[in-house]
């Protein structure tokens, strides 16, 4: 993502970006360019990046409850992640769950969920799934419990170190046929919370589901995302971070970068890779490298995100 | 000679397309015996063959079968055989299942004639079809 805002220089070479990447790697973190996202444990060391800006950690598709062979244990496997998120030689200013929170929205499997996060001594930022909305109420027993103070369905915004967050909510009062659905409430709200900000502002949107058509023969997109991204358009620097898909991918879009999270749960086939996106069953040693977190560095001035995906183990 | 020939040809064909279509009815409900294959309703546009059955595998992230028939005051049972929850739920609501989670069932009983639409409240872009119709009714479409 830093290529395409870079100017190369007479020999071709992006030298600010090769600066930049040196300066990440002495760091301790590996930078990301064109949107590639470097995976890898380089914690130690990372405290002096980190001290410049803000610092937060993305964790993804808890699905505490579930328990079939693709994961027996998704309360250990968060576990670990919650344990390494604590190693982090600094911790983190906050921290985003991108949703699924719970498996099957049950009141045992959100109470088992809180008393889990709680251990992270740090605020979180949490965005519904479609698996936090299936009790009776459609969604009541997430917004009593990780949602109050939001708008609609959970929708909301805040501001840290200069940044504006945007929390969305795509898996409410989807059609038939469709896929992913903001609608035109949260749309308008946007729009609106979008006005009164500079041009300049750095933008992180999360959501759960996918906001550009990843792969929607298995519904992994949001129908009406194009409408929500528009008036994104005018930043300079715009970051989406959201889950759902078990995997990570990237995708950049004008001046819009999208990366979807590993999850802490269990991984879910490659688009088209399988007959359904369904759970997928992995060797036992290889589960750990297919969940972990992303911890995300802001340093002011600087327009670009550096985004570290880290597995459990590599 | 020639009206004979042609005739022959057309049985043929007509032989052949049966065949391709209790193919058809194999790979996508094979839970449907062989006497429900003269059964076969009128399909709904892009929703594969019909099927007089009134039980649905959820399968796949895929009902299955995708079109079924029923009389008047059926019992439907559905099925989840997925790793991942699914929902039986009425495009405009009407009815609908919780989450389902593996080998969970639902059933719904179909009270009046008509062509009931309806998803998975989790995966939208699964969808499936319920023909309520009386014995002997024409399959008109």
């Amino acid at each position: 993502m830093s290529a395409k805002s870079e100017k190369p220089g007479h020999d071709g070479v992006d030298r600010r970006g090769v600066l930049r990447c040196g300066a990440w790697a002495g760091a301790g973190l590996l930078w990301t360019m064109a949107g590639g996202v470097a995976s890898g444990t380089v914690m130690a060391g990372s405290a002096h990046a980190a001290t410049h800006g803000l610092t937060f950690v993305q964790i993804s598709d808890t699905h505490i409850g579930f328990s079939k062979p693709a994961n027996p244990d998704t309360s250990a496997t968060l576990r670990q992640v919650i344990a390494q998120i604590k190693a982090l030689p600094r911790q983190p200013d906050f921290i985003v769950h991108t949703g699924d929170i719970t498996h099957l929205s049950t009141a045992q499997q959100f109470d088992d969920a809180h008393q889990l996060l709680q251990e992270l001594r740090v605020p979180i930022h949490y965005i519904p799934g479609e698996h936090d909305t299936q009790d009776e109420g459609q969604g009541r027993e997430y917004l009593s419990r990780f949602g109050r103070g939001t708008r609609g369905d959970g929708w909301y915004s805040f501001d840290s170190h200069g940044v504006h967050f945007i929390a969305l909510v795509n898996v409410k009062n989807l059609a038939p046929g469709g896929l992913g659905a903001l609608g035109q409430d949260q749309i308008a709200w946007l729009r609106d919370d979008l006005r009164h900000l500079r041009s300049s502002t750095p933008i992180v949107v999360l959501a759960h589901m996918p906001m550009w058509s990843l792969y929607p023969e298995w519904g992994w997109g949001t129908d009406d995302a194009a409408a929500a991204l528009e008036p994104l358009q005018r930043f300079g620097s715009v970051t989406v971070l959201n889950g759902h898909i078990h995997q990570i991918q990237q995708h950049v879009e004008g001046n819009i970068t999208f990366h979807t999270a590993r999850p802490t749960s269990y991984p879910q086939p490659a688009p088209g890779a399988a007959p359904s996106p369904g759970p997928m069953v992995v060797p036992p040693e290889q589960l750990p490298r297919m969940l972990g977190m992303r911890k995300v560095t802001v340093v002011p001035g600087r327009h670009e995100l550096a985004v570290t995906d880290t597995p459990l183990a590599s | 000679m020639d009206r004979s020939t042609s005739f022959g040809a057309l049985v043929a064909s007509a032989l052949i397309a049966g065949v391709v279509t209790i193919c058809a009815i194999n790979a996508h409900a094979q839970a449907a015996s062989m006497h429900d294959m003269h059964n076969m309703a009128a399909t709904p546009m892009g929703t594969g063959p019909a099927v007089m059955t009134n039980t649905v595998q959820i399968r796949d992230f895929s009902f299955i079968p995708r079109t079924i028939v029923v009389t008047p005051g059926t019992t439907v049972t559905w099925t989840n055989v997925d790793d991942e929850p699914h929902t039986v739920t009425a495009n405009d609501r009407a009815y609908h299942s919780a989450a389902m989670d593996t080998d969970q069932t639902y059933t719904h009983t179909f009270a009046t004639a008509g062509e009931f639409h309806y998803f998975c409240a989790l995966h939208p872009h699964m969808t499936a079809t319920v023909i309520v119709r009386a014995p002997g009714a024409t399959q008109g479409h």
